[in-house]
C-alpha cells in the first residue's frame, strides 16, 4: 500500500511542477502521453515480497492469470481484469530454474519451460497449488547463464516449439547440443531439431495465418533486432548452432565452415548462400527497441482498436511496444513496424491477451537495464476505444507504397510528395556484435496519389532496393482536423518487389534512382565534438574526467565537479554490451536532448544520436561495445548542474549523471 | 620506484577471510607431524598416538585407539588427564584440525595456550552457547566465582558424536610496545566449524578460564585440552603468518587489439602493440582499452621469504594464464590454481589475458599465497562497484524444493535440485541419476549467483555445512557381481520428475523399462538426519536391480544395520527391505495356491573399484513393490 500512495504522491507532484513551469515538463513524457489517450498503461501494485521478473504469462479462463518468474515461481493473479486493479497473488508452484514461459497442456494442468526442461505443473489434490512437476523432456545446457530455454508453444498436431539461446562466456556459444535451435518437442518427449542460427529467440508464435515467426535480439552475426519467418531447415545467421547440424535428426544442411566473417549486408550474403533465411522485418536498433521480445497477435477483431490480425512485439531494454503489419509477396513475408507505445515501467518481456481484448504486459530488466527503471513490473495495456491518427498498414507496390491510414486524410497534405520522405538503409552480417546502418540512401518519392475515401496514399518511389529496410517518414500528412500522424515513421523491409501496374513510368523513376544515388552523402561532422586537444589551449587539460558505462544503463560515475572555464578532457569507455555515447547538456536540459536524440530516426545513428540543438554543449560518439572516445572542451563559466546524459535511444531515461560547474 | 604497502592490516584479514570462506587455499598449510609425538609436549601420559579412532561412539563415551599413526588422542576418562601443547609457538596463526568427540565429550583448542575454543559434543542442541562447539569460552573471576565474557558460536554447526570434524581458525595474537605493555588484544578473526564461521571478529582480553597460563605474551604454544575425557586430534595444520607480503615492483603492459580466443593465438614477438606502458600496480584495466584483444602484463614480484607459492588466476570475458620466470604455473580454463617454488626475492610474473566477451570492464584476478604469508590478491584496480546483496532462500516454515546447478566434486551438477526443511537439514540430489549430492544443516540456500543480476554462475549455494557425498546413479542393473558401478544413469533411465506431498517433501520418479523407482528423504524430526525410502514397482528389464544405498572411500559396519561412512563422515542405519505379498495363483480347481515371498535383501559392503559401496540386491524377475529404508544421520 505504502508503494501505491507513493507513486501516487509523486504523480501529483509531477504534475504540480508542471503546471507551475510547463518548459520542465519532461519531454520524453510527450509522447507517452499522446499515446495514453489511446492505449492507457495500468501498472498493477505487486506485493513486496514477490519479485515478479516475469518470464511468462498465460490468461486463464475465468479472467485469471497464471505468471511465471525468473526466480522460478508460478503466481496466480486475480482481478487484473478489474477496472481499478487491486490484484491477489497466489502462489500456484515454485522451485523451478528460471521459468521463462507457459502453457495451457490440454489434458489439465500447465506445460513450463525451464532452463533444464520442459516440464508438466499439475494439481493433484485440488488445492490451486502444483504437486506434481513431470518431466516432459530434458534439454541439455553446459552451465551458461545464457542458455535460456523459451516457449513452449502448441504446433497445430499438439506438439510443442521451444528455442534455445546460445550461451555466453565459453570457448564456442553452443558447446552442448542444440544451443541456437528451434526445437520440437511431443507430449511423449521425444524432441526433434527445427532450425539453427538463432541467436536469442525470446519468443515466438505461429499466427493465424499458420506461419511461425520469432524474434531475435541484435548481437553477434545478428545486425539489429528482427523478425523471421521460421520453416523447417532454416539457418537464421548464428553461426554457433551449426556445431550441431550434422547431427542425426538436423534438417539443415549449413555448416559451422560455410560461415564467414562475411562483413556484407544480410542479404547479399544469402544469394551465394542457400538455406541462410533473411528475416521477414528488421527491427531497426535503437529506433524501435533494442532487445525485441514477445510477439502477439491482435485477434480482438477490433477490440484492442484499428489493428485487427498486426502484430506487436515488446522490447525489453527500450520498455516499448511495437507494431507490425506483415503480407506475402512472391510468396516471401514481410512487412512495415511502426513504434505503438513506450512508457512501460521495466523491460518488456512477455505480452498476453485478455479476455476482453486488453493486453497484460510483464516485464523485468534483470541486469540489463531498461528505459524503465524498475526491476520487473506486471501491467495492462486498455484500448480507450479513441482511434489514433495513424499510419494503419502498408503494402508494397510495384513501385512504391500505399501507405492506409486510420482516419481520413487531407488530401491536399497526402498528395504532396513533400510530406513524406522515404530512405532505404541495410544491416551488414558479421561476427562482430550488432551493425552500423549501412548503404543508406534516399528513395524520393515522385508522385502521391490519395485515395478516393482519403484512408490510403499510394506513394510512386525511385530508387526502392529490394531487400533494403524502407524508412517512410510522413510527417507532412494530417487528419481532417489538421492534425500530424501519432507516430509518422514507419520501417518496410522489402525483400520482394510485386509486380503489377506502376503510376509513374519506369523511365522517370530510373532518373530520380539516379539522381538519388549521385546525391553526396557528406560525412557529419559535430563542432562539440573536439577529438584533439584544442591548440590554443597551449598546455593539457587541467582536468582528465574517465567515466565507464556499466551494464544496466548506467555510467559508472553520476557527480563529476569541475571549476568554471576548467580545460577538460573527458574519456568514455564502454565495457557494455549495448551502443553508447555522453553528451553534455545545460542544467534541467538533459531530458530535452534525450527525447530530441529519441526522434532522429536511422538518421540519428550517423549523428551520433546527438540532435542539432543549442542544448547540447559536447558530446562523444555513439561508442561501440568496448570502444572508447576522448573529448577536450571548456567548462562552461557559469556555475550549476549540467546534466550529461546518454542519448542512445531509450537511454537518457535513466542513464544520466551531473557535471557540477563549481 | 617507491613502494607502498598494498594493505593495512584489517586489508589483509578480509582477504585472508575471504578466501578461507572459499575453503580452496593456494598452497598446503604447514602440517604438525602427528606420526609421533616429538612435535608435541605434555605431562601426562594419557595421549596416544594411533592411525584411526573407533567404538560406539554415537552412543557411548567409548573411544578406541586404533594401531598406526597420524591421529593423536585422549582416551582417559574426565579428570584424569593432562593437557597437550605444540612444541612450536605462535603469534598470528592460521589453524586447521580435524577432532573427533564421543557421546557427551569435551575438550578445546587454546590459542597460545591461552585463548580456547570450546569443543564439545553439541549435536542437535538447539541455542548453543559459550561452552558449545565453537564458543569463544568465558573467562573466570576466581575471587568472585563468576565468569564472564565468552561468545556463543553464531550457529550450532556441530555433527554427531564419533564423526570427524573440522576447526578452522585465524588468529590474531596480542601486541606489545617496547616496553611489553599491551597495545592490541587478541583476537579471533574467524572460527568455522565444519566449514560454517561461528565466530567473525571477537576479541578476547586475557586467558580463558582453563588456560595454562595467565598472563598474556606474543607468544606461545598451542594446548589442546586433556582433563576433561576423550578426544582425537588429526590433520593438525598451521601457518604462522608472520613473514609480511608479496611487493611489486612496476608492470610492464601491452594491449594487442583483435579477436583471439585463447592467450598463444597471438604471437606477441611478431607485432607491435596498439598501447604499451607501465604501472606502479597491476591493473586488468591500465592500457584504458576495452574491445576484444590480447592484454600482456609483465609485473616484478618480490617474495619474502624462500618456499612454495601458489597463484590462482581468474578472468572476467575470456582466459587468462599466469607464468613465473617464463614457467607455466596457472590458466583459467586448465587449472586455475597451480604451484611454483621461489627464491626469496624479485621474479617476473606475466600475466596473458583475452578478452573476448564485453559485458564489464576488462578484469582478471590473480592471487597468491606462500610460506609465512596469508593469501593475497596482486591485482589492483577497479573493484565492482556494488557488492551484491545476498539473496537467500529459507526453509524455516515450509519445505523448499528448487532448481538451480550445483557444485559438486569440482564440476556443476546441472540437473541438481535443492530441498530444504524446516526441521533444518537439507540435500542437493542429483536427478539424472538419483544420485545424493550433498547433505547440510542450518541455514538452507544462498541464491544470489542464480538470483543477482543476470545470474552469471547459476549456482545455488548451500547455507551450512555440507557433506559432499560420492555421487553415484542410485539404482543398477549389474550383469554381475565385479560389474563396477556406473557413472552415468543407464541411458535407458527416464525421468519423470517429482511429486510433493502434503508435507511438501518431494518424491522422485524415473523409470528404467518396466520398473518405475519411487524415492524420498523424510526428515527426522529431531533434526538428526533423513529416513530415505526407496521403492522399486515392477519387473526389471534384464538383470537383478540393485539399489546403491551409499558409495565412499570406506564404509564400517559398526553395529547391527549401523555403519559408518567415509572416513566417519557420516552414519548409515539399515531399517530393512520389504517385498510385497505376491498375488495368490488360482489353482485349476479354483483353489487359490499362496506363494511364499522371497527372502527379505540385507545389504552387503562390496568393494569395488578403489571404494566400498553399500548395495542392496533384489532378486530378478519380481514384479512386486520392493521397498527399502535406511536413516541417514550426521
Amino acid at each position: 500500500m505504502t508503494r501505491f500512495i507513493l507513486s501516487f504522491l509523486a504523480i501529483g507532484l509531477v504534475t504540480a511542477v508542471a503546471a507551475e513551469a510547463p518548459q520542465f515538463t519532461a519531454p520524453a513524457s510527450a509522447i507517452t502521453q499522446r499515446e495514453s489517450e489511446y492505449y492507457r498503461i495500468v501498472n498493477f501494485e505487486v506485493p513486496d515480497d514477490i519479485v515478479l521478473e516475469v518470464g511468462g504469462i498465460l490468461a486463464v479462463p475465468g479472467r485469471r492469470l497464471l505468471v511465471c518468474t525468473r526466480r522460478g515461481e508460478v503466481w496466480w493473479v486475480d482481478g487484473a481484469y478489474e477496472e481499478d486493479p487491486h490484484p491477489r497473488f497466489t502462489k500456484f508452484a515454485d522451485g523451478l530454474h528460471e521459468s521463462l514461459g507457459i502453457a495451457a497442456h490440454p489434458e489439465g494442468g500447465y506445460y513450463i519451460a525451464q532452463r533444464g526442461e520442459v516440464t508438466w505443473l499439475q494439481d493433484t489434490d485440488g488445492d490451486d497449488v502444483a504437486d506434481k512437476y513431470e518431466t516432459v523432456v530434458t534439454i541439455p545446457v553446459s552451465g551458461s547463464y545464457h542458455e535460456y530455454a523459451f516457449g513452449p508453444k502448441f504446433t497445430p498436431e499438439g506438439n510443442l516449439w521451444v528455442s534455445l539461446n546460445v550461451a555466453f562466456n565459453s570457448p564456442t556459444q553452443a558447446p552442448v547440443p542444440w544451443r541456437g535451435w528451434m526445437m520440437e518437442v511431443t507430449p511423449e518427449g521425444a524432441m526433434t531439431p527445427i532450425a539453427a542460427g538463432l541467436r536469442s529467440p525470446t519468443s515466438f508464435l505461429r499466427t493465424s495465418q499458420g506461419a511461425w515467426f520469432f524474434s531475435e535480439n541484435q548481437g553477434e552475426w545478428v545486425g539489429s533486432g528482427r523478425l523471421s519467418h521460421i520453416e523447417k531447415g532454416d539457418f537464421f545467421g548464428h553461426q554457433a548452432s551449426l556445431a550441431w547440424s550434422g547431427l542425426p535428426g538436423s534438417p539443415v544442411s549449413l555448416r559451422m565452415s560455410d560461415i564467414k566473417d562475411f562483413q556484407k549486408p544480410m542479404h547479399e550474403v544469402a544469394q551465394t548462400l542457400p538455406g541462410l533465411k533473411l528475416p521477414a522485418v528488421w527491427l531497426p536498433h535503437g529506433v524501435l527497441g533494442i532487445s525485441s521480445s514477445d510477439i502477439v497477435e491482435d485477434l480482438t477483431d477490433g477490440g484492442f482498436g484499428p489493428f485487427a490480425g498486426q502484430l506487436l512485439v515488446g522490447d525489453q531494454g527500450q520498455s516499448r511496444i511495437t507494431r507490425v503489419n506483415l503480407e506475402k509477396v512472391n510468396g516471401v513475408w514481410q512487412g512495415a513496424a511502426y513504434s505503438f507505445r513506450v512508457g512501460f515501467a521495466s523491460g518488456i518481456i512477455r505480452m498476453e491477451w485478455g479476455e476482453g481484448g486488453q493486453l497484460f504486459v510483464g516485464s523485468t530488466n534483470r541486469g540489463w537495464g531498461s528505459t524503465g527503471a524498475k526491476p520487473y513490473a506486471l501491467a495492462r495495456l486498455d484500448w480507450t476505444k479513441k482511434v489514433p491518427f495513424e499510419m494503419k498498414s502498408i503494402n508494397a507496390e510495384p513501385d512504391g507504397f500505399t501507405v492506409h491510414f486510420t482516419q481520413p486524410v487531407d488530401r491536399q497534405q497526402a498528395a504532396d510528395p513533400d510530406s513524406y520522405r522515404v530512405v532505404g538503409f541495410t544491416y551488414d552480417y558479421h561476427e562482430a556484435y550488432g551493425s552500423p546502418v549501412v548503404q543508406q540512401m534516399a528513395a524520393p518519392v515522385a508522385k502521391v496519389v490519395v485515395a478516393a475515401d482519403g484512408l490510403s496514399a499510394r506513394l510512386a518511389v525511385a530508387n526502392l532496393r529490394p531487400h533494403f529496410v524502407h524508412e517512410i517518414k510522413a510527417s507532412g500528412v494530417t487528419d481532417a482536423a489538421g492534425q500530424t500522424l501519432l507516430h509518422d515513421t514507419a520501417y518496410y523491409t522489402l525483400n520482394e518487389i510485386p509486380a503489377g501496374e506502376r503510376i509513374v513510368s519506369a523511365e522517370k523513376m530510373m532518373h530520380l534512382a539516379h539522381q538519388a544515388a549521385a546525391m553526396k552523402v557528406t560525412a557529419f561532422e559535430s563542432s562539440k565534438r573536439n577529438l584533439k586537444q584544442p591548440a590554443e589551449w597551449g598546455n593539457d587539460a587541467e582536468i582528465v574526467i574517465q567515466l565507464r558505462t556499466e551494464a544496466g544503463l548506467k555510467f559508472d560515475r553520476t557527480l563529476v565537479k569541475v571549476r568554471a572555464g576548467q580545460k577538460l578532457q573527458v574519456t568514455l569507455t564502454n565495457p557494455d554490451e549495448m551502443l553508447h555515447n555522453w553528451v553534455l547538456a545545460y542544467p534541467g536540459k538533459g531530458q530535452a536532448v534525450g527525447q530530441l536524440a529519441l526522434e532522429m530516426g536511422i538518421d540519428g545513428m550517423e549523428r551520433n544520436y546527438v540532435p542539432d540543438s543549442d542544448d547540447v554543449i559536447a558530446h562523444t560518439a555513439i561508442l561501440q561495445p568496448d570502444t572508447t572516445e576522448t573529448i577536450y572542451f571548456t567548462a562552461p563559466l557559469e556555475p550549476g548542474d549540467y546534466e550529461f546524459i546518454c542519448s542512445f535511444p531509450g537511454h537518457a531515461a535513466v542513464m544520466t549523471g551531473i557535471l557540477r560547474v563549481e | 620506484m617507491i613502494r607502498h604497502p598494498f594493505f593495512t592490516w584489517w586489508a589483509a584479514i578480509l582477504v585472508v577471510t575471504a578466501t578461507l570462506a572459499a575453503q580452496d587455499r593456494l598452497v598446503p598449510l604447514n602440517a604438525l607431524s602427528l606420526e609421533s609425538t616429538n612435535e608435541l609436549e605434555t605431562t601426562g601420559k594419557n595421549w596416544a598416538i594411533g592411525g584411526g579412532v573407533t567404538g560406539p561412539m554415537r552412543t557411548t563415551t567409548t573411544m578406541v585407539l586404533q594401531p598406526g599413526r597420524g591421529v593423536i588422542a585422549n582416551t582417559a576418562p574426565a579428570g584424569s588427564g593432562a593437557n597437550l601443547f605444540t612444541q612450536f609457538e605462535h603469534g598470528d596463526l592460521e589453524l586447521e584440525l580435524e577432532f573427533i568427540l564421543p557421546k557427551g565429550g569435551n575438550s578445546g583448542v587454546y590459542l597460545q595456550g591461552r585463548y580456547e575454543v570450546q569443543l564439545f559434543d553439541s549435536w542437535l542442541k538447539a541455542a548453543p552457547t559459550f561452552s558449545d562447539l565453537g564458543g569463544i569460552y568465558q573467562r573466570w573471576v576466581p575471587s568472585e566465582n563468576r565468569g564472564f565474557e565468552g561468545v556463543a558460536p553464531r550457529v550450532n554447526a556441530a555433527r554427531a558424536p564419533g564423526l570427524w570434524q573440522k576447526l578452522q581458525i585465524i588468529f590474531q595474537a596480542p601486541r606489545f610496545d617496547a616496553q611489553g605493555v599491551k597495545t592490541t588484544n587478541a583476537r579471533f578473526v574467524r572460527v568455522a566449524v565444519n566449514g560454517v564461521a561461528v565466530q567473525e571478529n571477537v576479541e578476547v582480553t586475557g586467558s580463558t578460564r582453563a588456560a595454562a597460563f595467565t598472563d598474556e605474551v606474543a607468544y606461545g604454544p598451542v594446548m589442546l585440552q586433556g582433563d576433561h575425557g576423550p578426544v582425537a586430534f588429526r590433520h593438525f595444520r598451521y601457518k604462522r603468518t608472520e613473514a609480511g607480503e608479496v611487493n611489486l615492483g612496476g608492470t610492464d603492459y601491452a594491449w594487442y587489439p583483435g579477436s583471439f580466443i585463447d592467450v598463444d593465438d597471438l604471437d606477441v614477438s611478431t607485432v607491435e602493440p596498439l598501447v604499451a606502458g607501465q604501472s606502479d600496480i597491476l591493473d586488468p584495466a591500465a592500457s584504458g582499452e576495452s574491445g576484444q584483444g590480447l592484454f600482456l602484463a609483465t609485473t616484478e614480484i618480490k617474495v619474502p621469504v624462500a618456499g612454495q607459492y601458489g597463484l590462482r588466476v581468474s578472468a572476467d570475458g575470456g582466459p587468462a594464464q599466469v607464468r613465473v620466470d617464463g614457467e607455466y604455473v596457472a590458466h583459467v580454463w586448465r587449472g586455475a590454481v597451480g604451484l611454483v617454488t621461489l627464491t626469496a626475492g624479485s621474479h617476473q610474473l606475466e600475466t596473458r589475458y583475452i578478452r573476448r566477451w564485453g559485458g564489464g570492464p576488462p578484469n582478471f584476478t590473480v592471487e597468491i599465497e606462500g610460506p609465512e604469508l596469508a593469501p593475497q590478491r596482486l591485482t589492483r584496480g577497479r573493484e565492482r562497484a556494488e557488492s551484491p546483496p545476498t539473496i537467500v532462500l529459507d526453509a524455516e516454515t515450509a519445505t523448499r524444493v528448487q532448481r538451480g546447478f550445483v557444485r559438486h566434486a569440482g564440476i556443476m551438477q546441472l540437473a541438481a535440485v535443492s530441498v530444504g526443511t524446516p526441521v533444518g537439514v537439507h540435500y542437493a540430489y542429483d536427478l539424472a541419476g538419483g544420485g545424493l549430492l550433498k547433505l547440510w544443516r542450518g541455514d538452507f540456500l544462498d541464491m544470489t549467483k542464480m538470483w543477482h543480476h543476470r545470474g552469471e554462475d547459476q549456482i545455488s549455494v548451500p547455507r551450512g555445512s555440507a557433506i559432499e557425498l560420492m555421487a553415484a546413479p542410485m539404482l543398477s542393473l549389474l550383469p554381475s557381481e565385479t560389474t563396477p558401478w556406473p557413472t552415468q544413469a543407464d541411458p535407458a533411465l527416464r525421468r519423470w520428475g517429482y511429486e510433493r506431498g502434503a508435507d511438501g517433501q518431494p518424491e522422485f520418479i524415473s523409470q528404467l523399462g518396466p520398473m518405475v523407482i519411487r524415492d524420498r528423504l523424510i526428515p527426522q524430526a529431531t533434526g538428526a538426519g533423513f529416513t530415505r525410502e526407496i521403492r522399486l514397482d515392477g519387473q526389471s528389464m534384464n538383470h537383478d536391480p540393485r539399489v546403491l544405498l551409499v558409495a565412499a572411500s570406506r564404509i564400517e559396519r559398526e553395529a547391527d544395520g549401523l555403519y559408518v561412512v567415509g572416513d566417519r563422515e557420516f552414519y548409515l542405519e539399515w531399517l530393512g527391505a520389504t517385498i510385497a505379498a505376491p498375488v495368490p495363483v488360482t489353482r485349476p480347481d479354483g483353489t487359490l495356491e499362496k506363494v511364499e515371498p522371497p527372502p527379505r535383501p540385507e545389504p552387503v559392503i562390496r568393494h569395488e573399484s578403489g571404494r566400498d559401496e553399500l548395495i542392496v540386491r533384489f532378486p530378478f524377475g519380481l514384479k512386486e513393490e520392493k521397498t527399502l529404508r535406511y536413516n541417514l544421520t550426521w
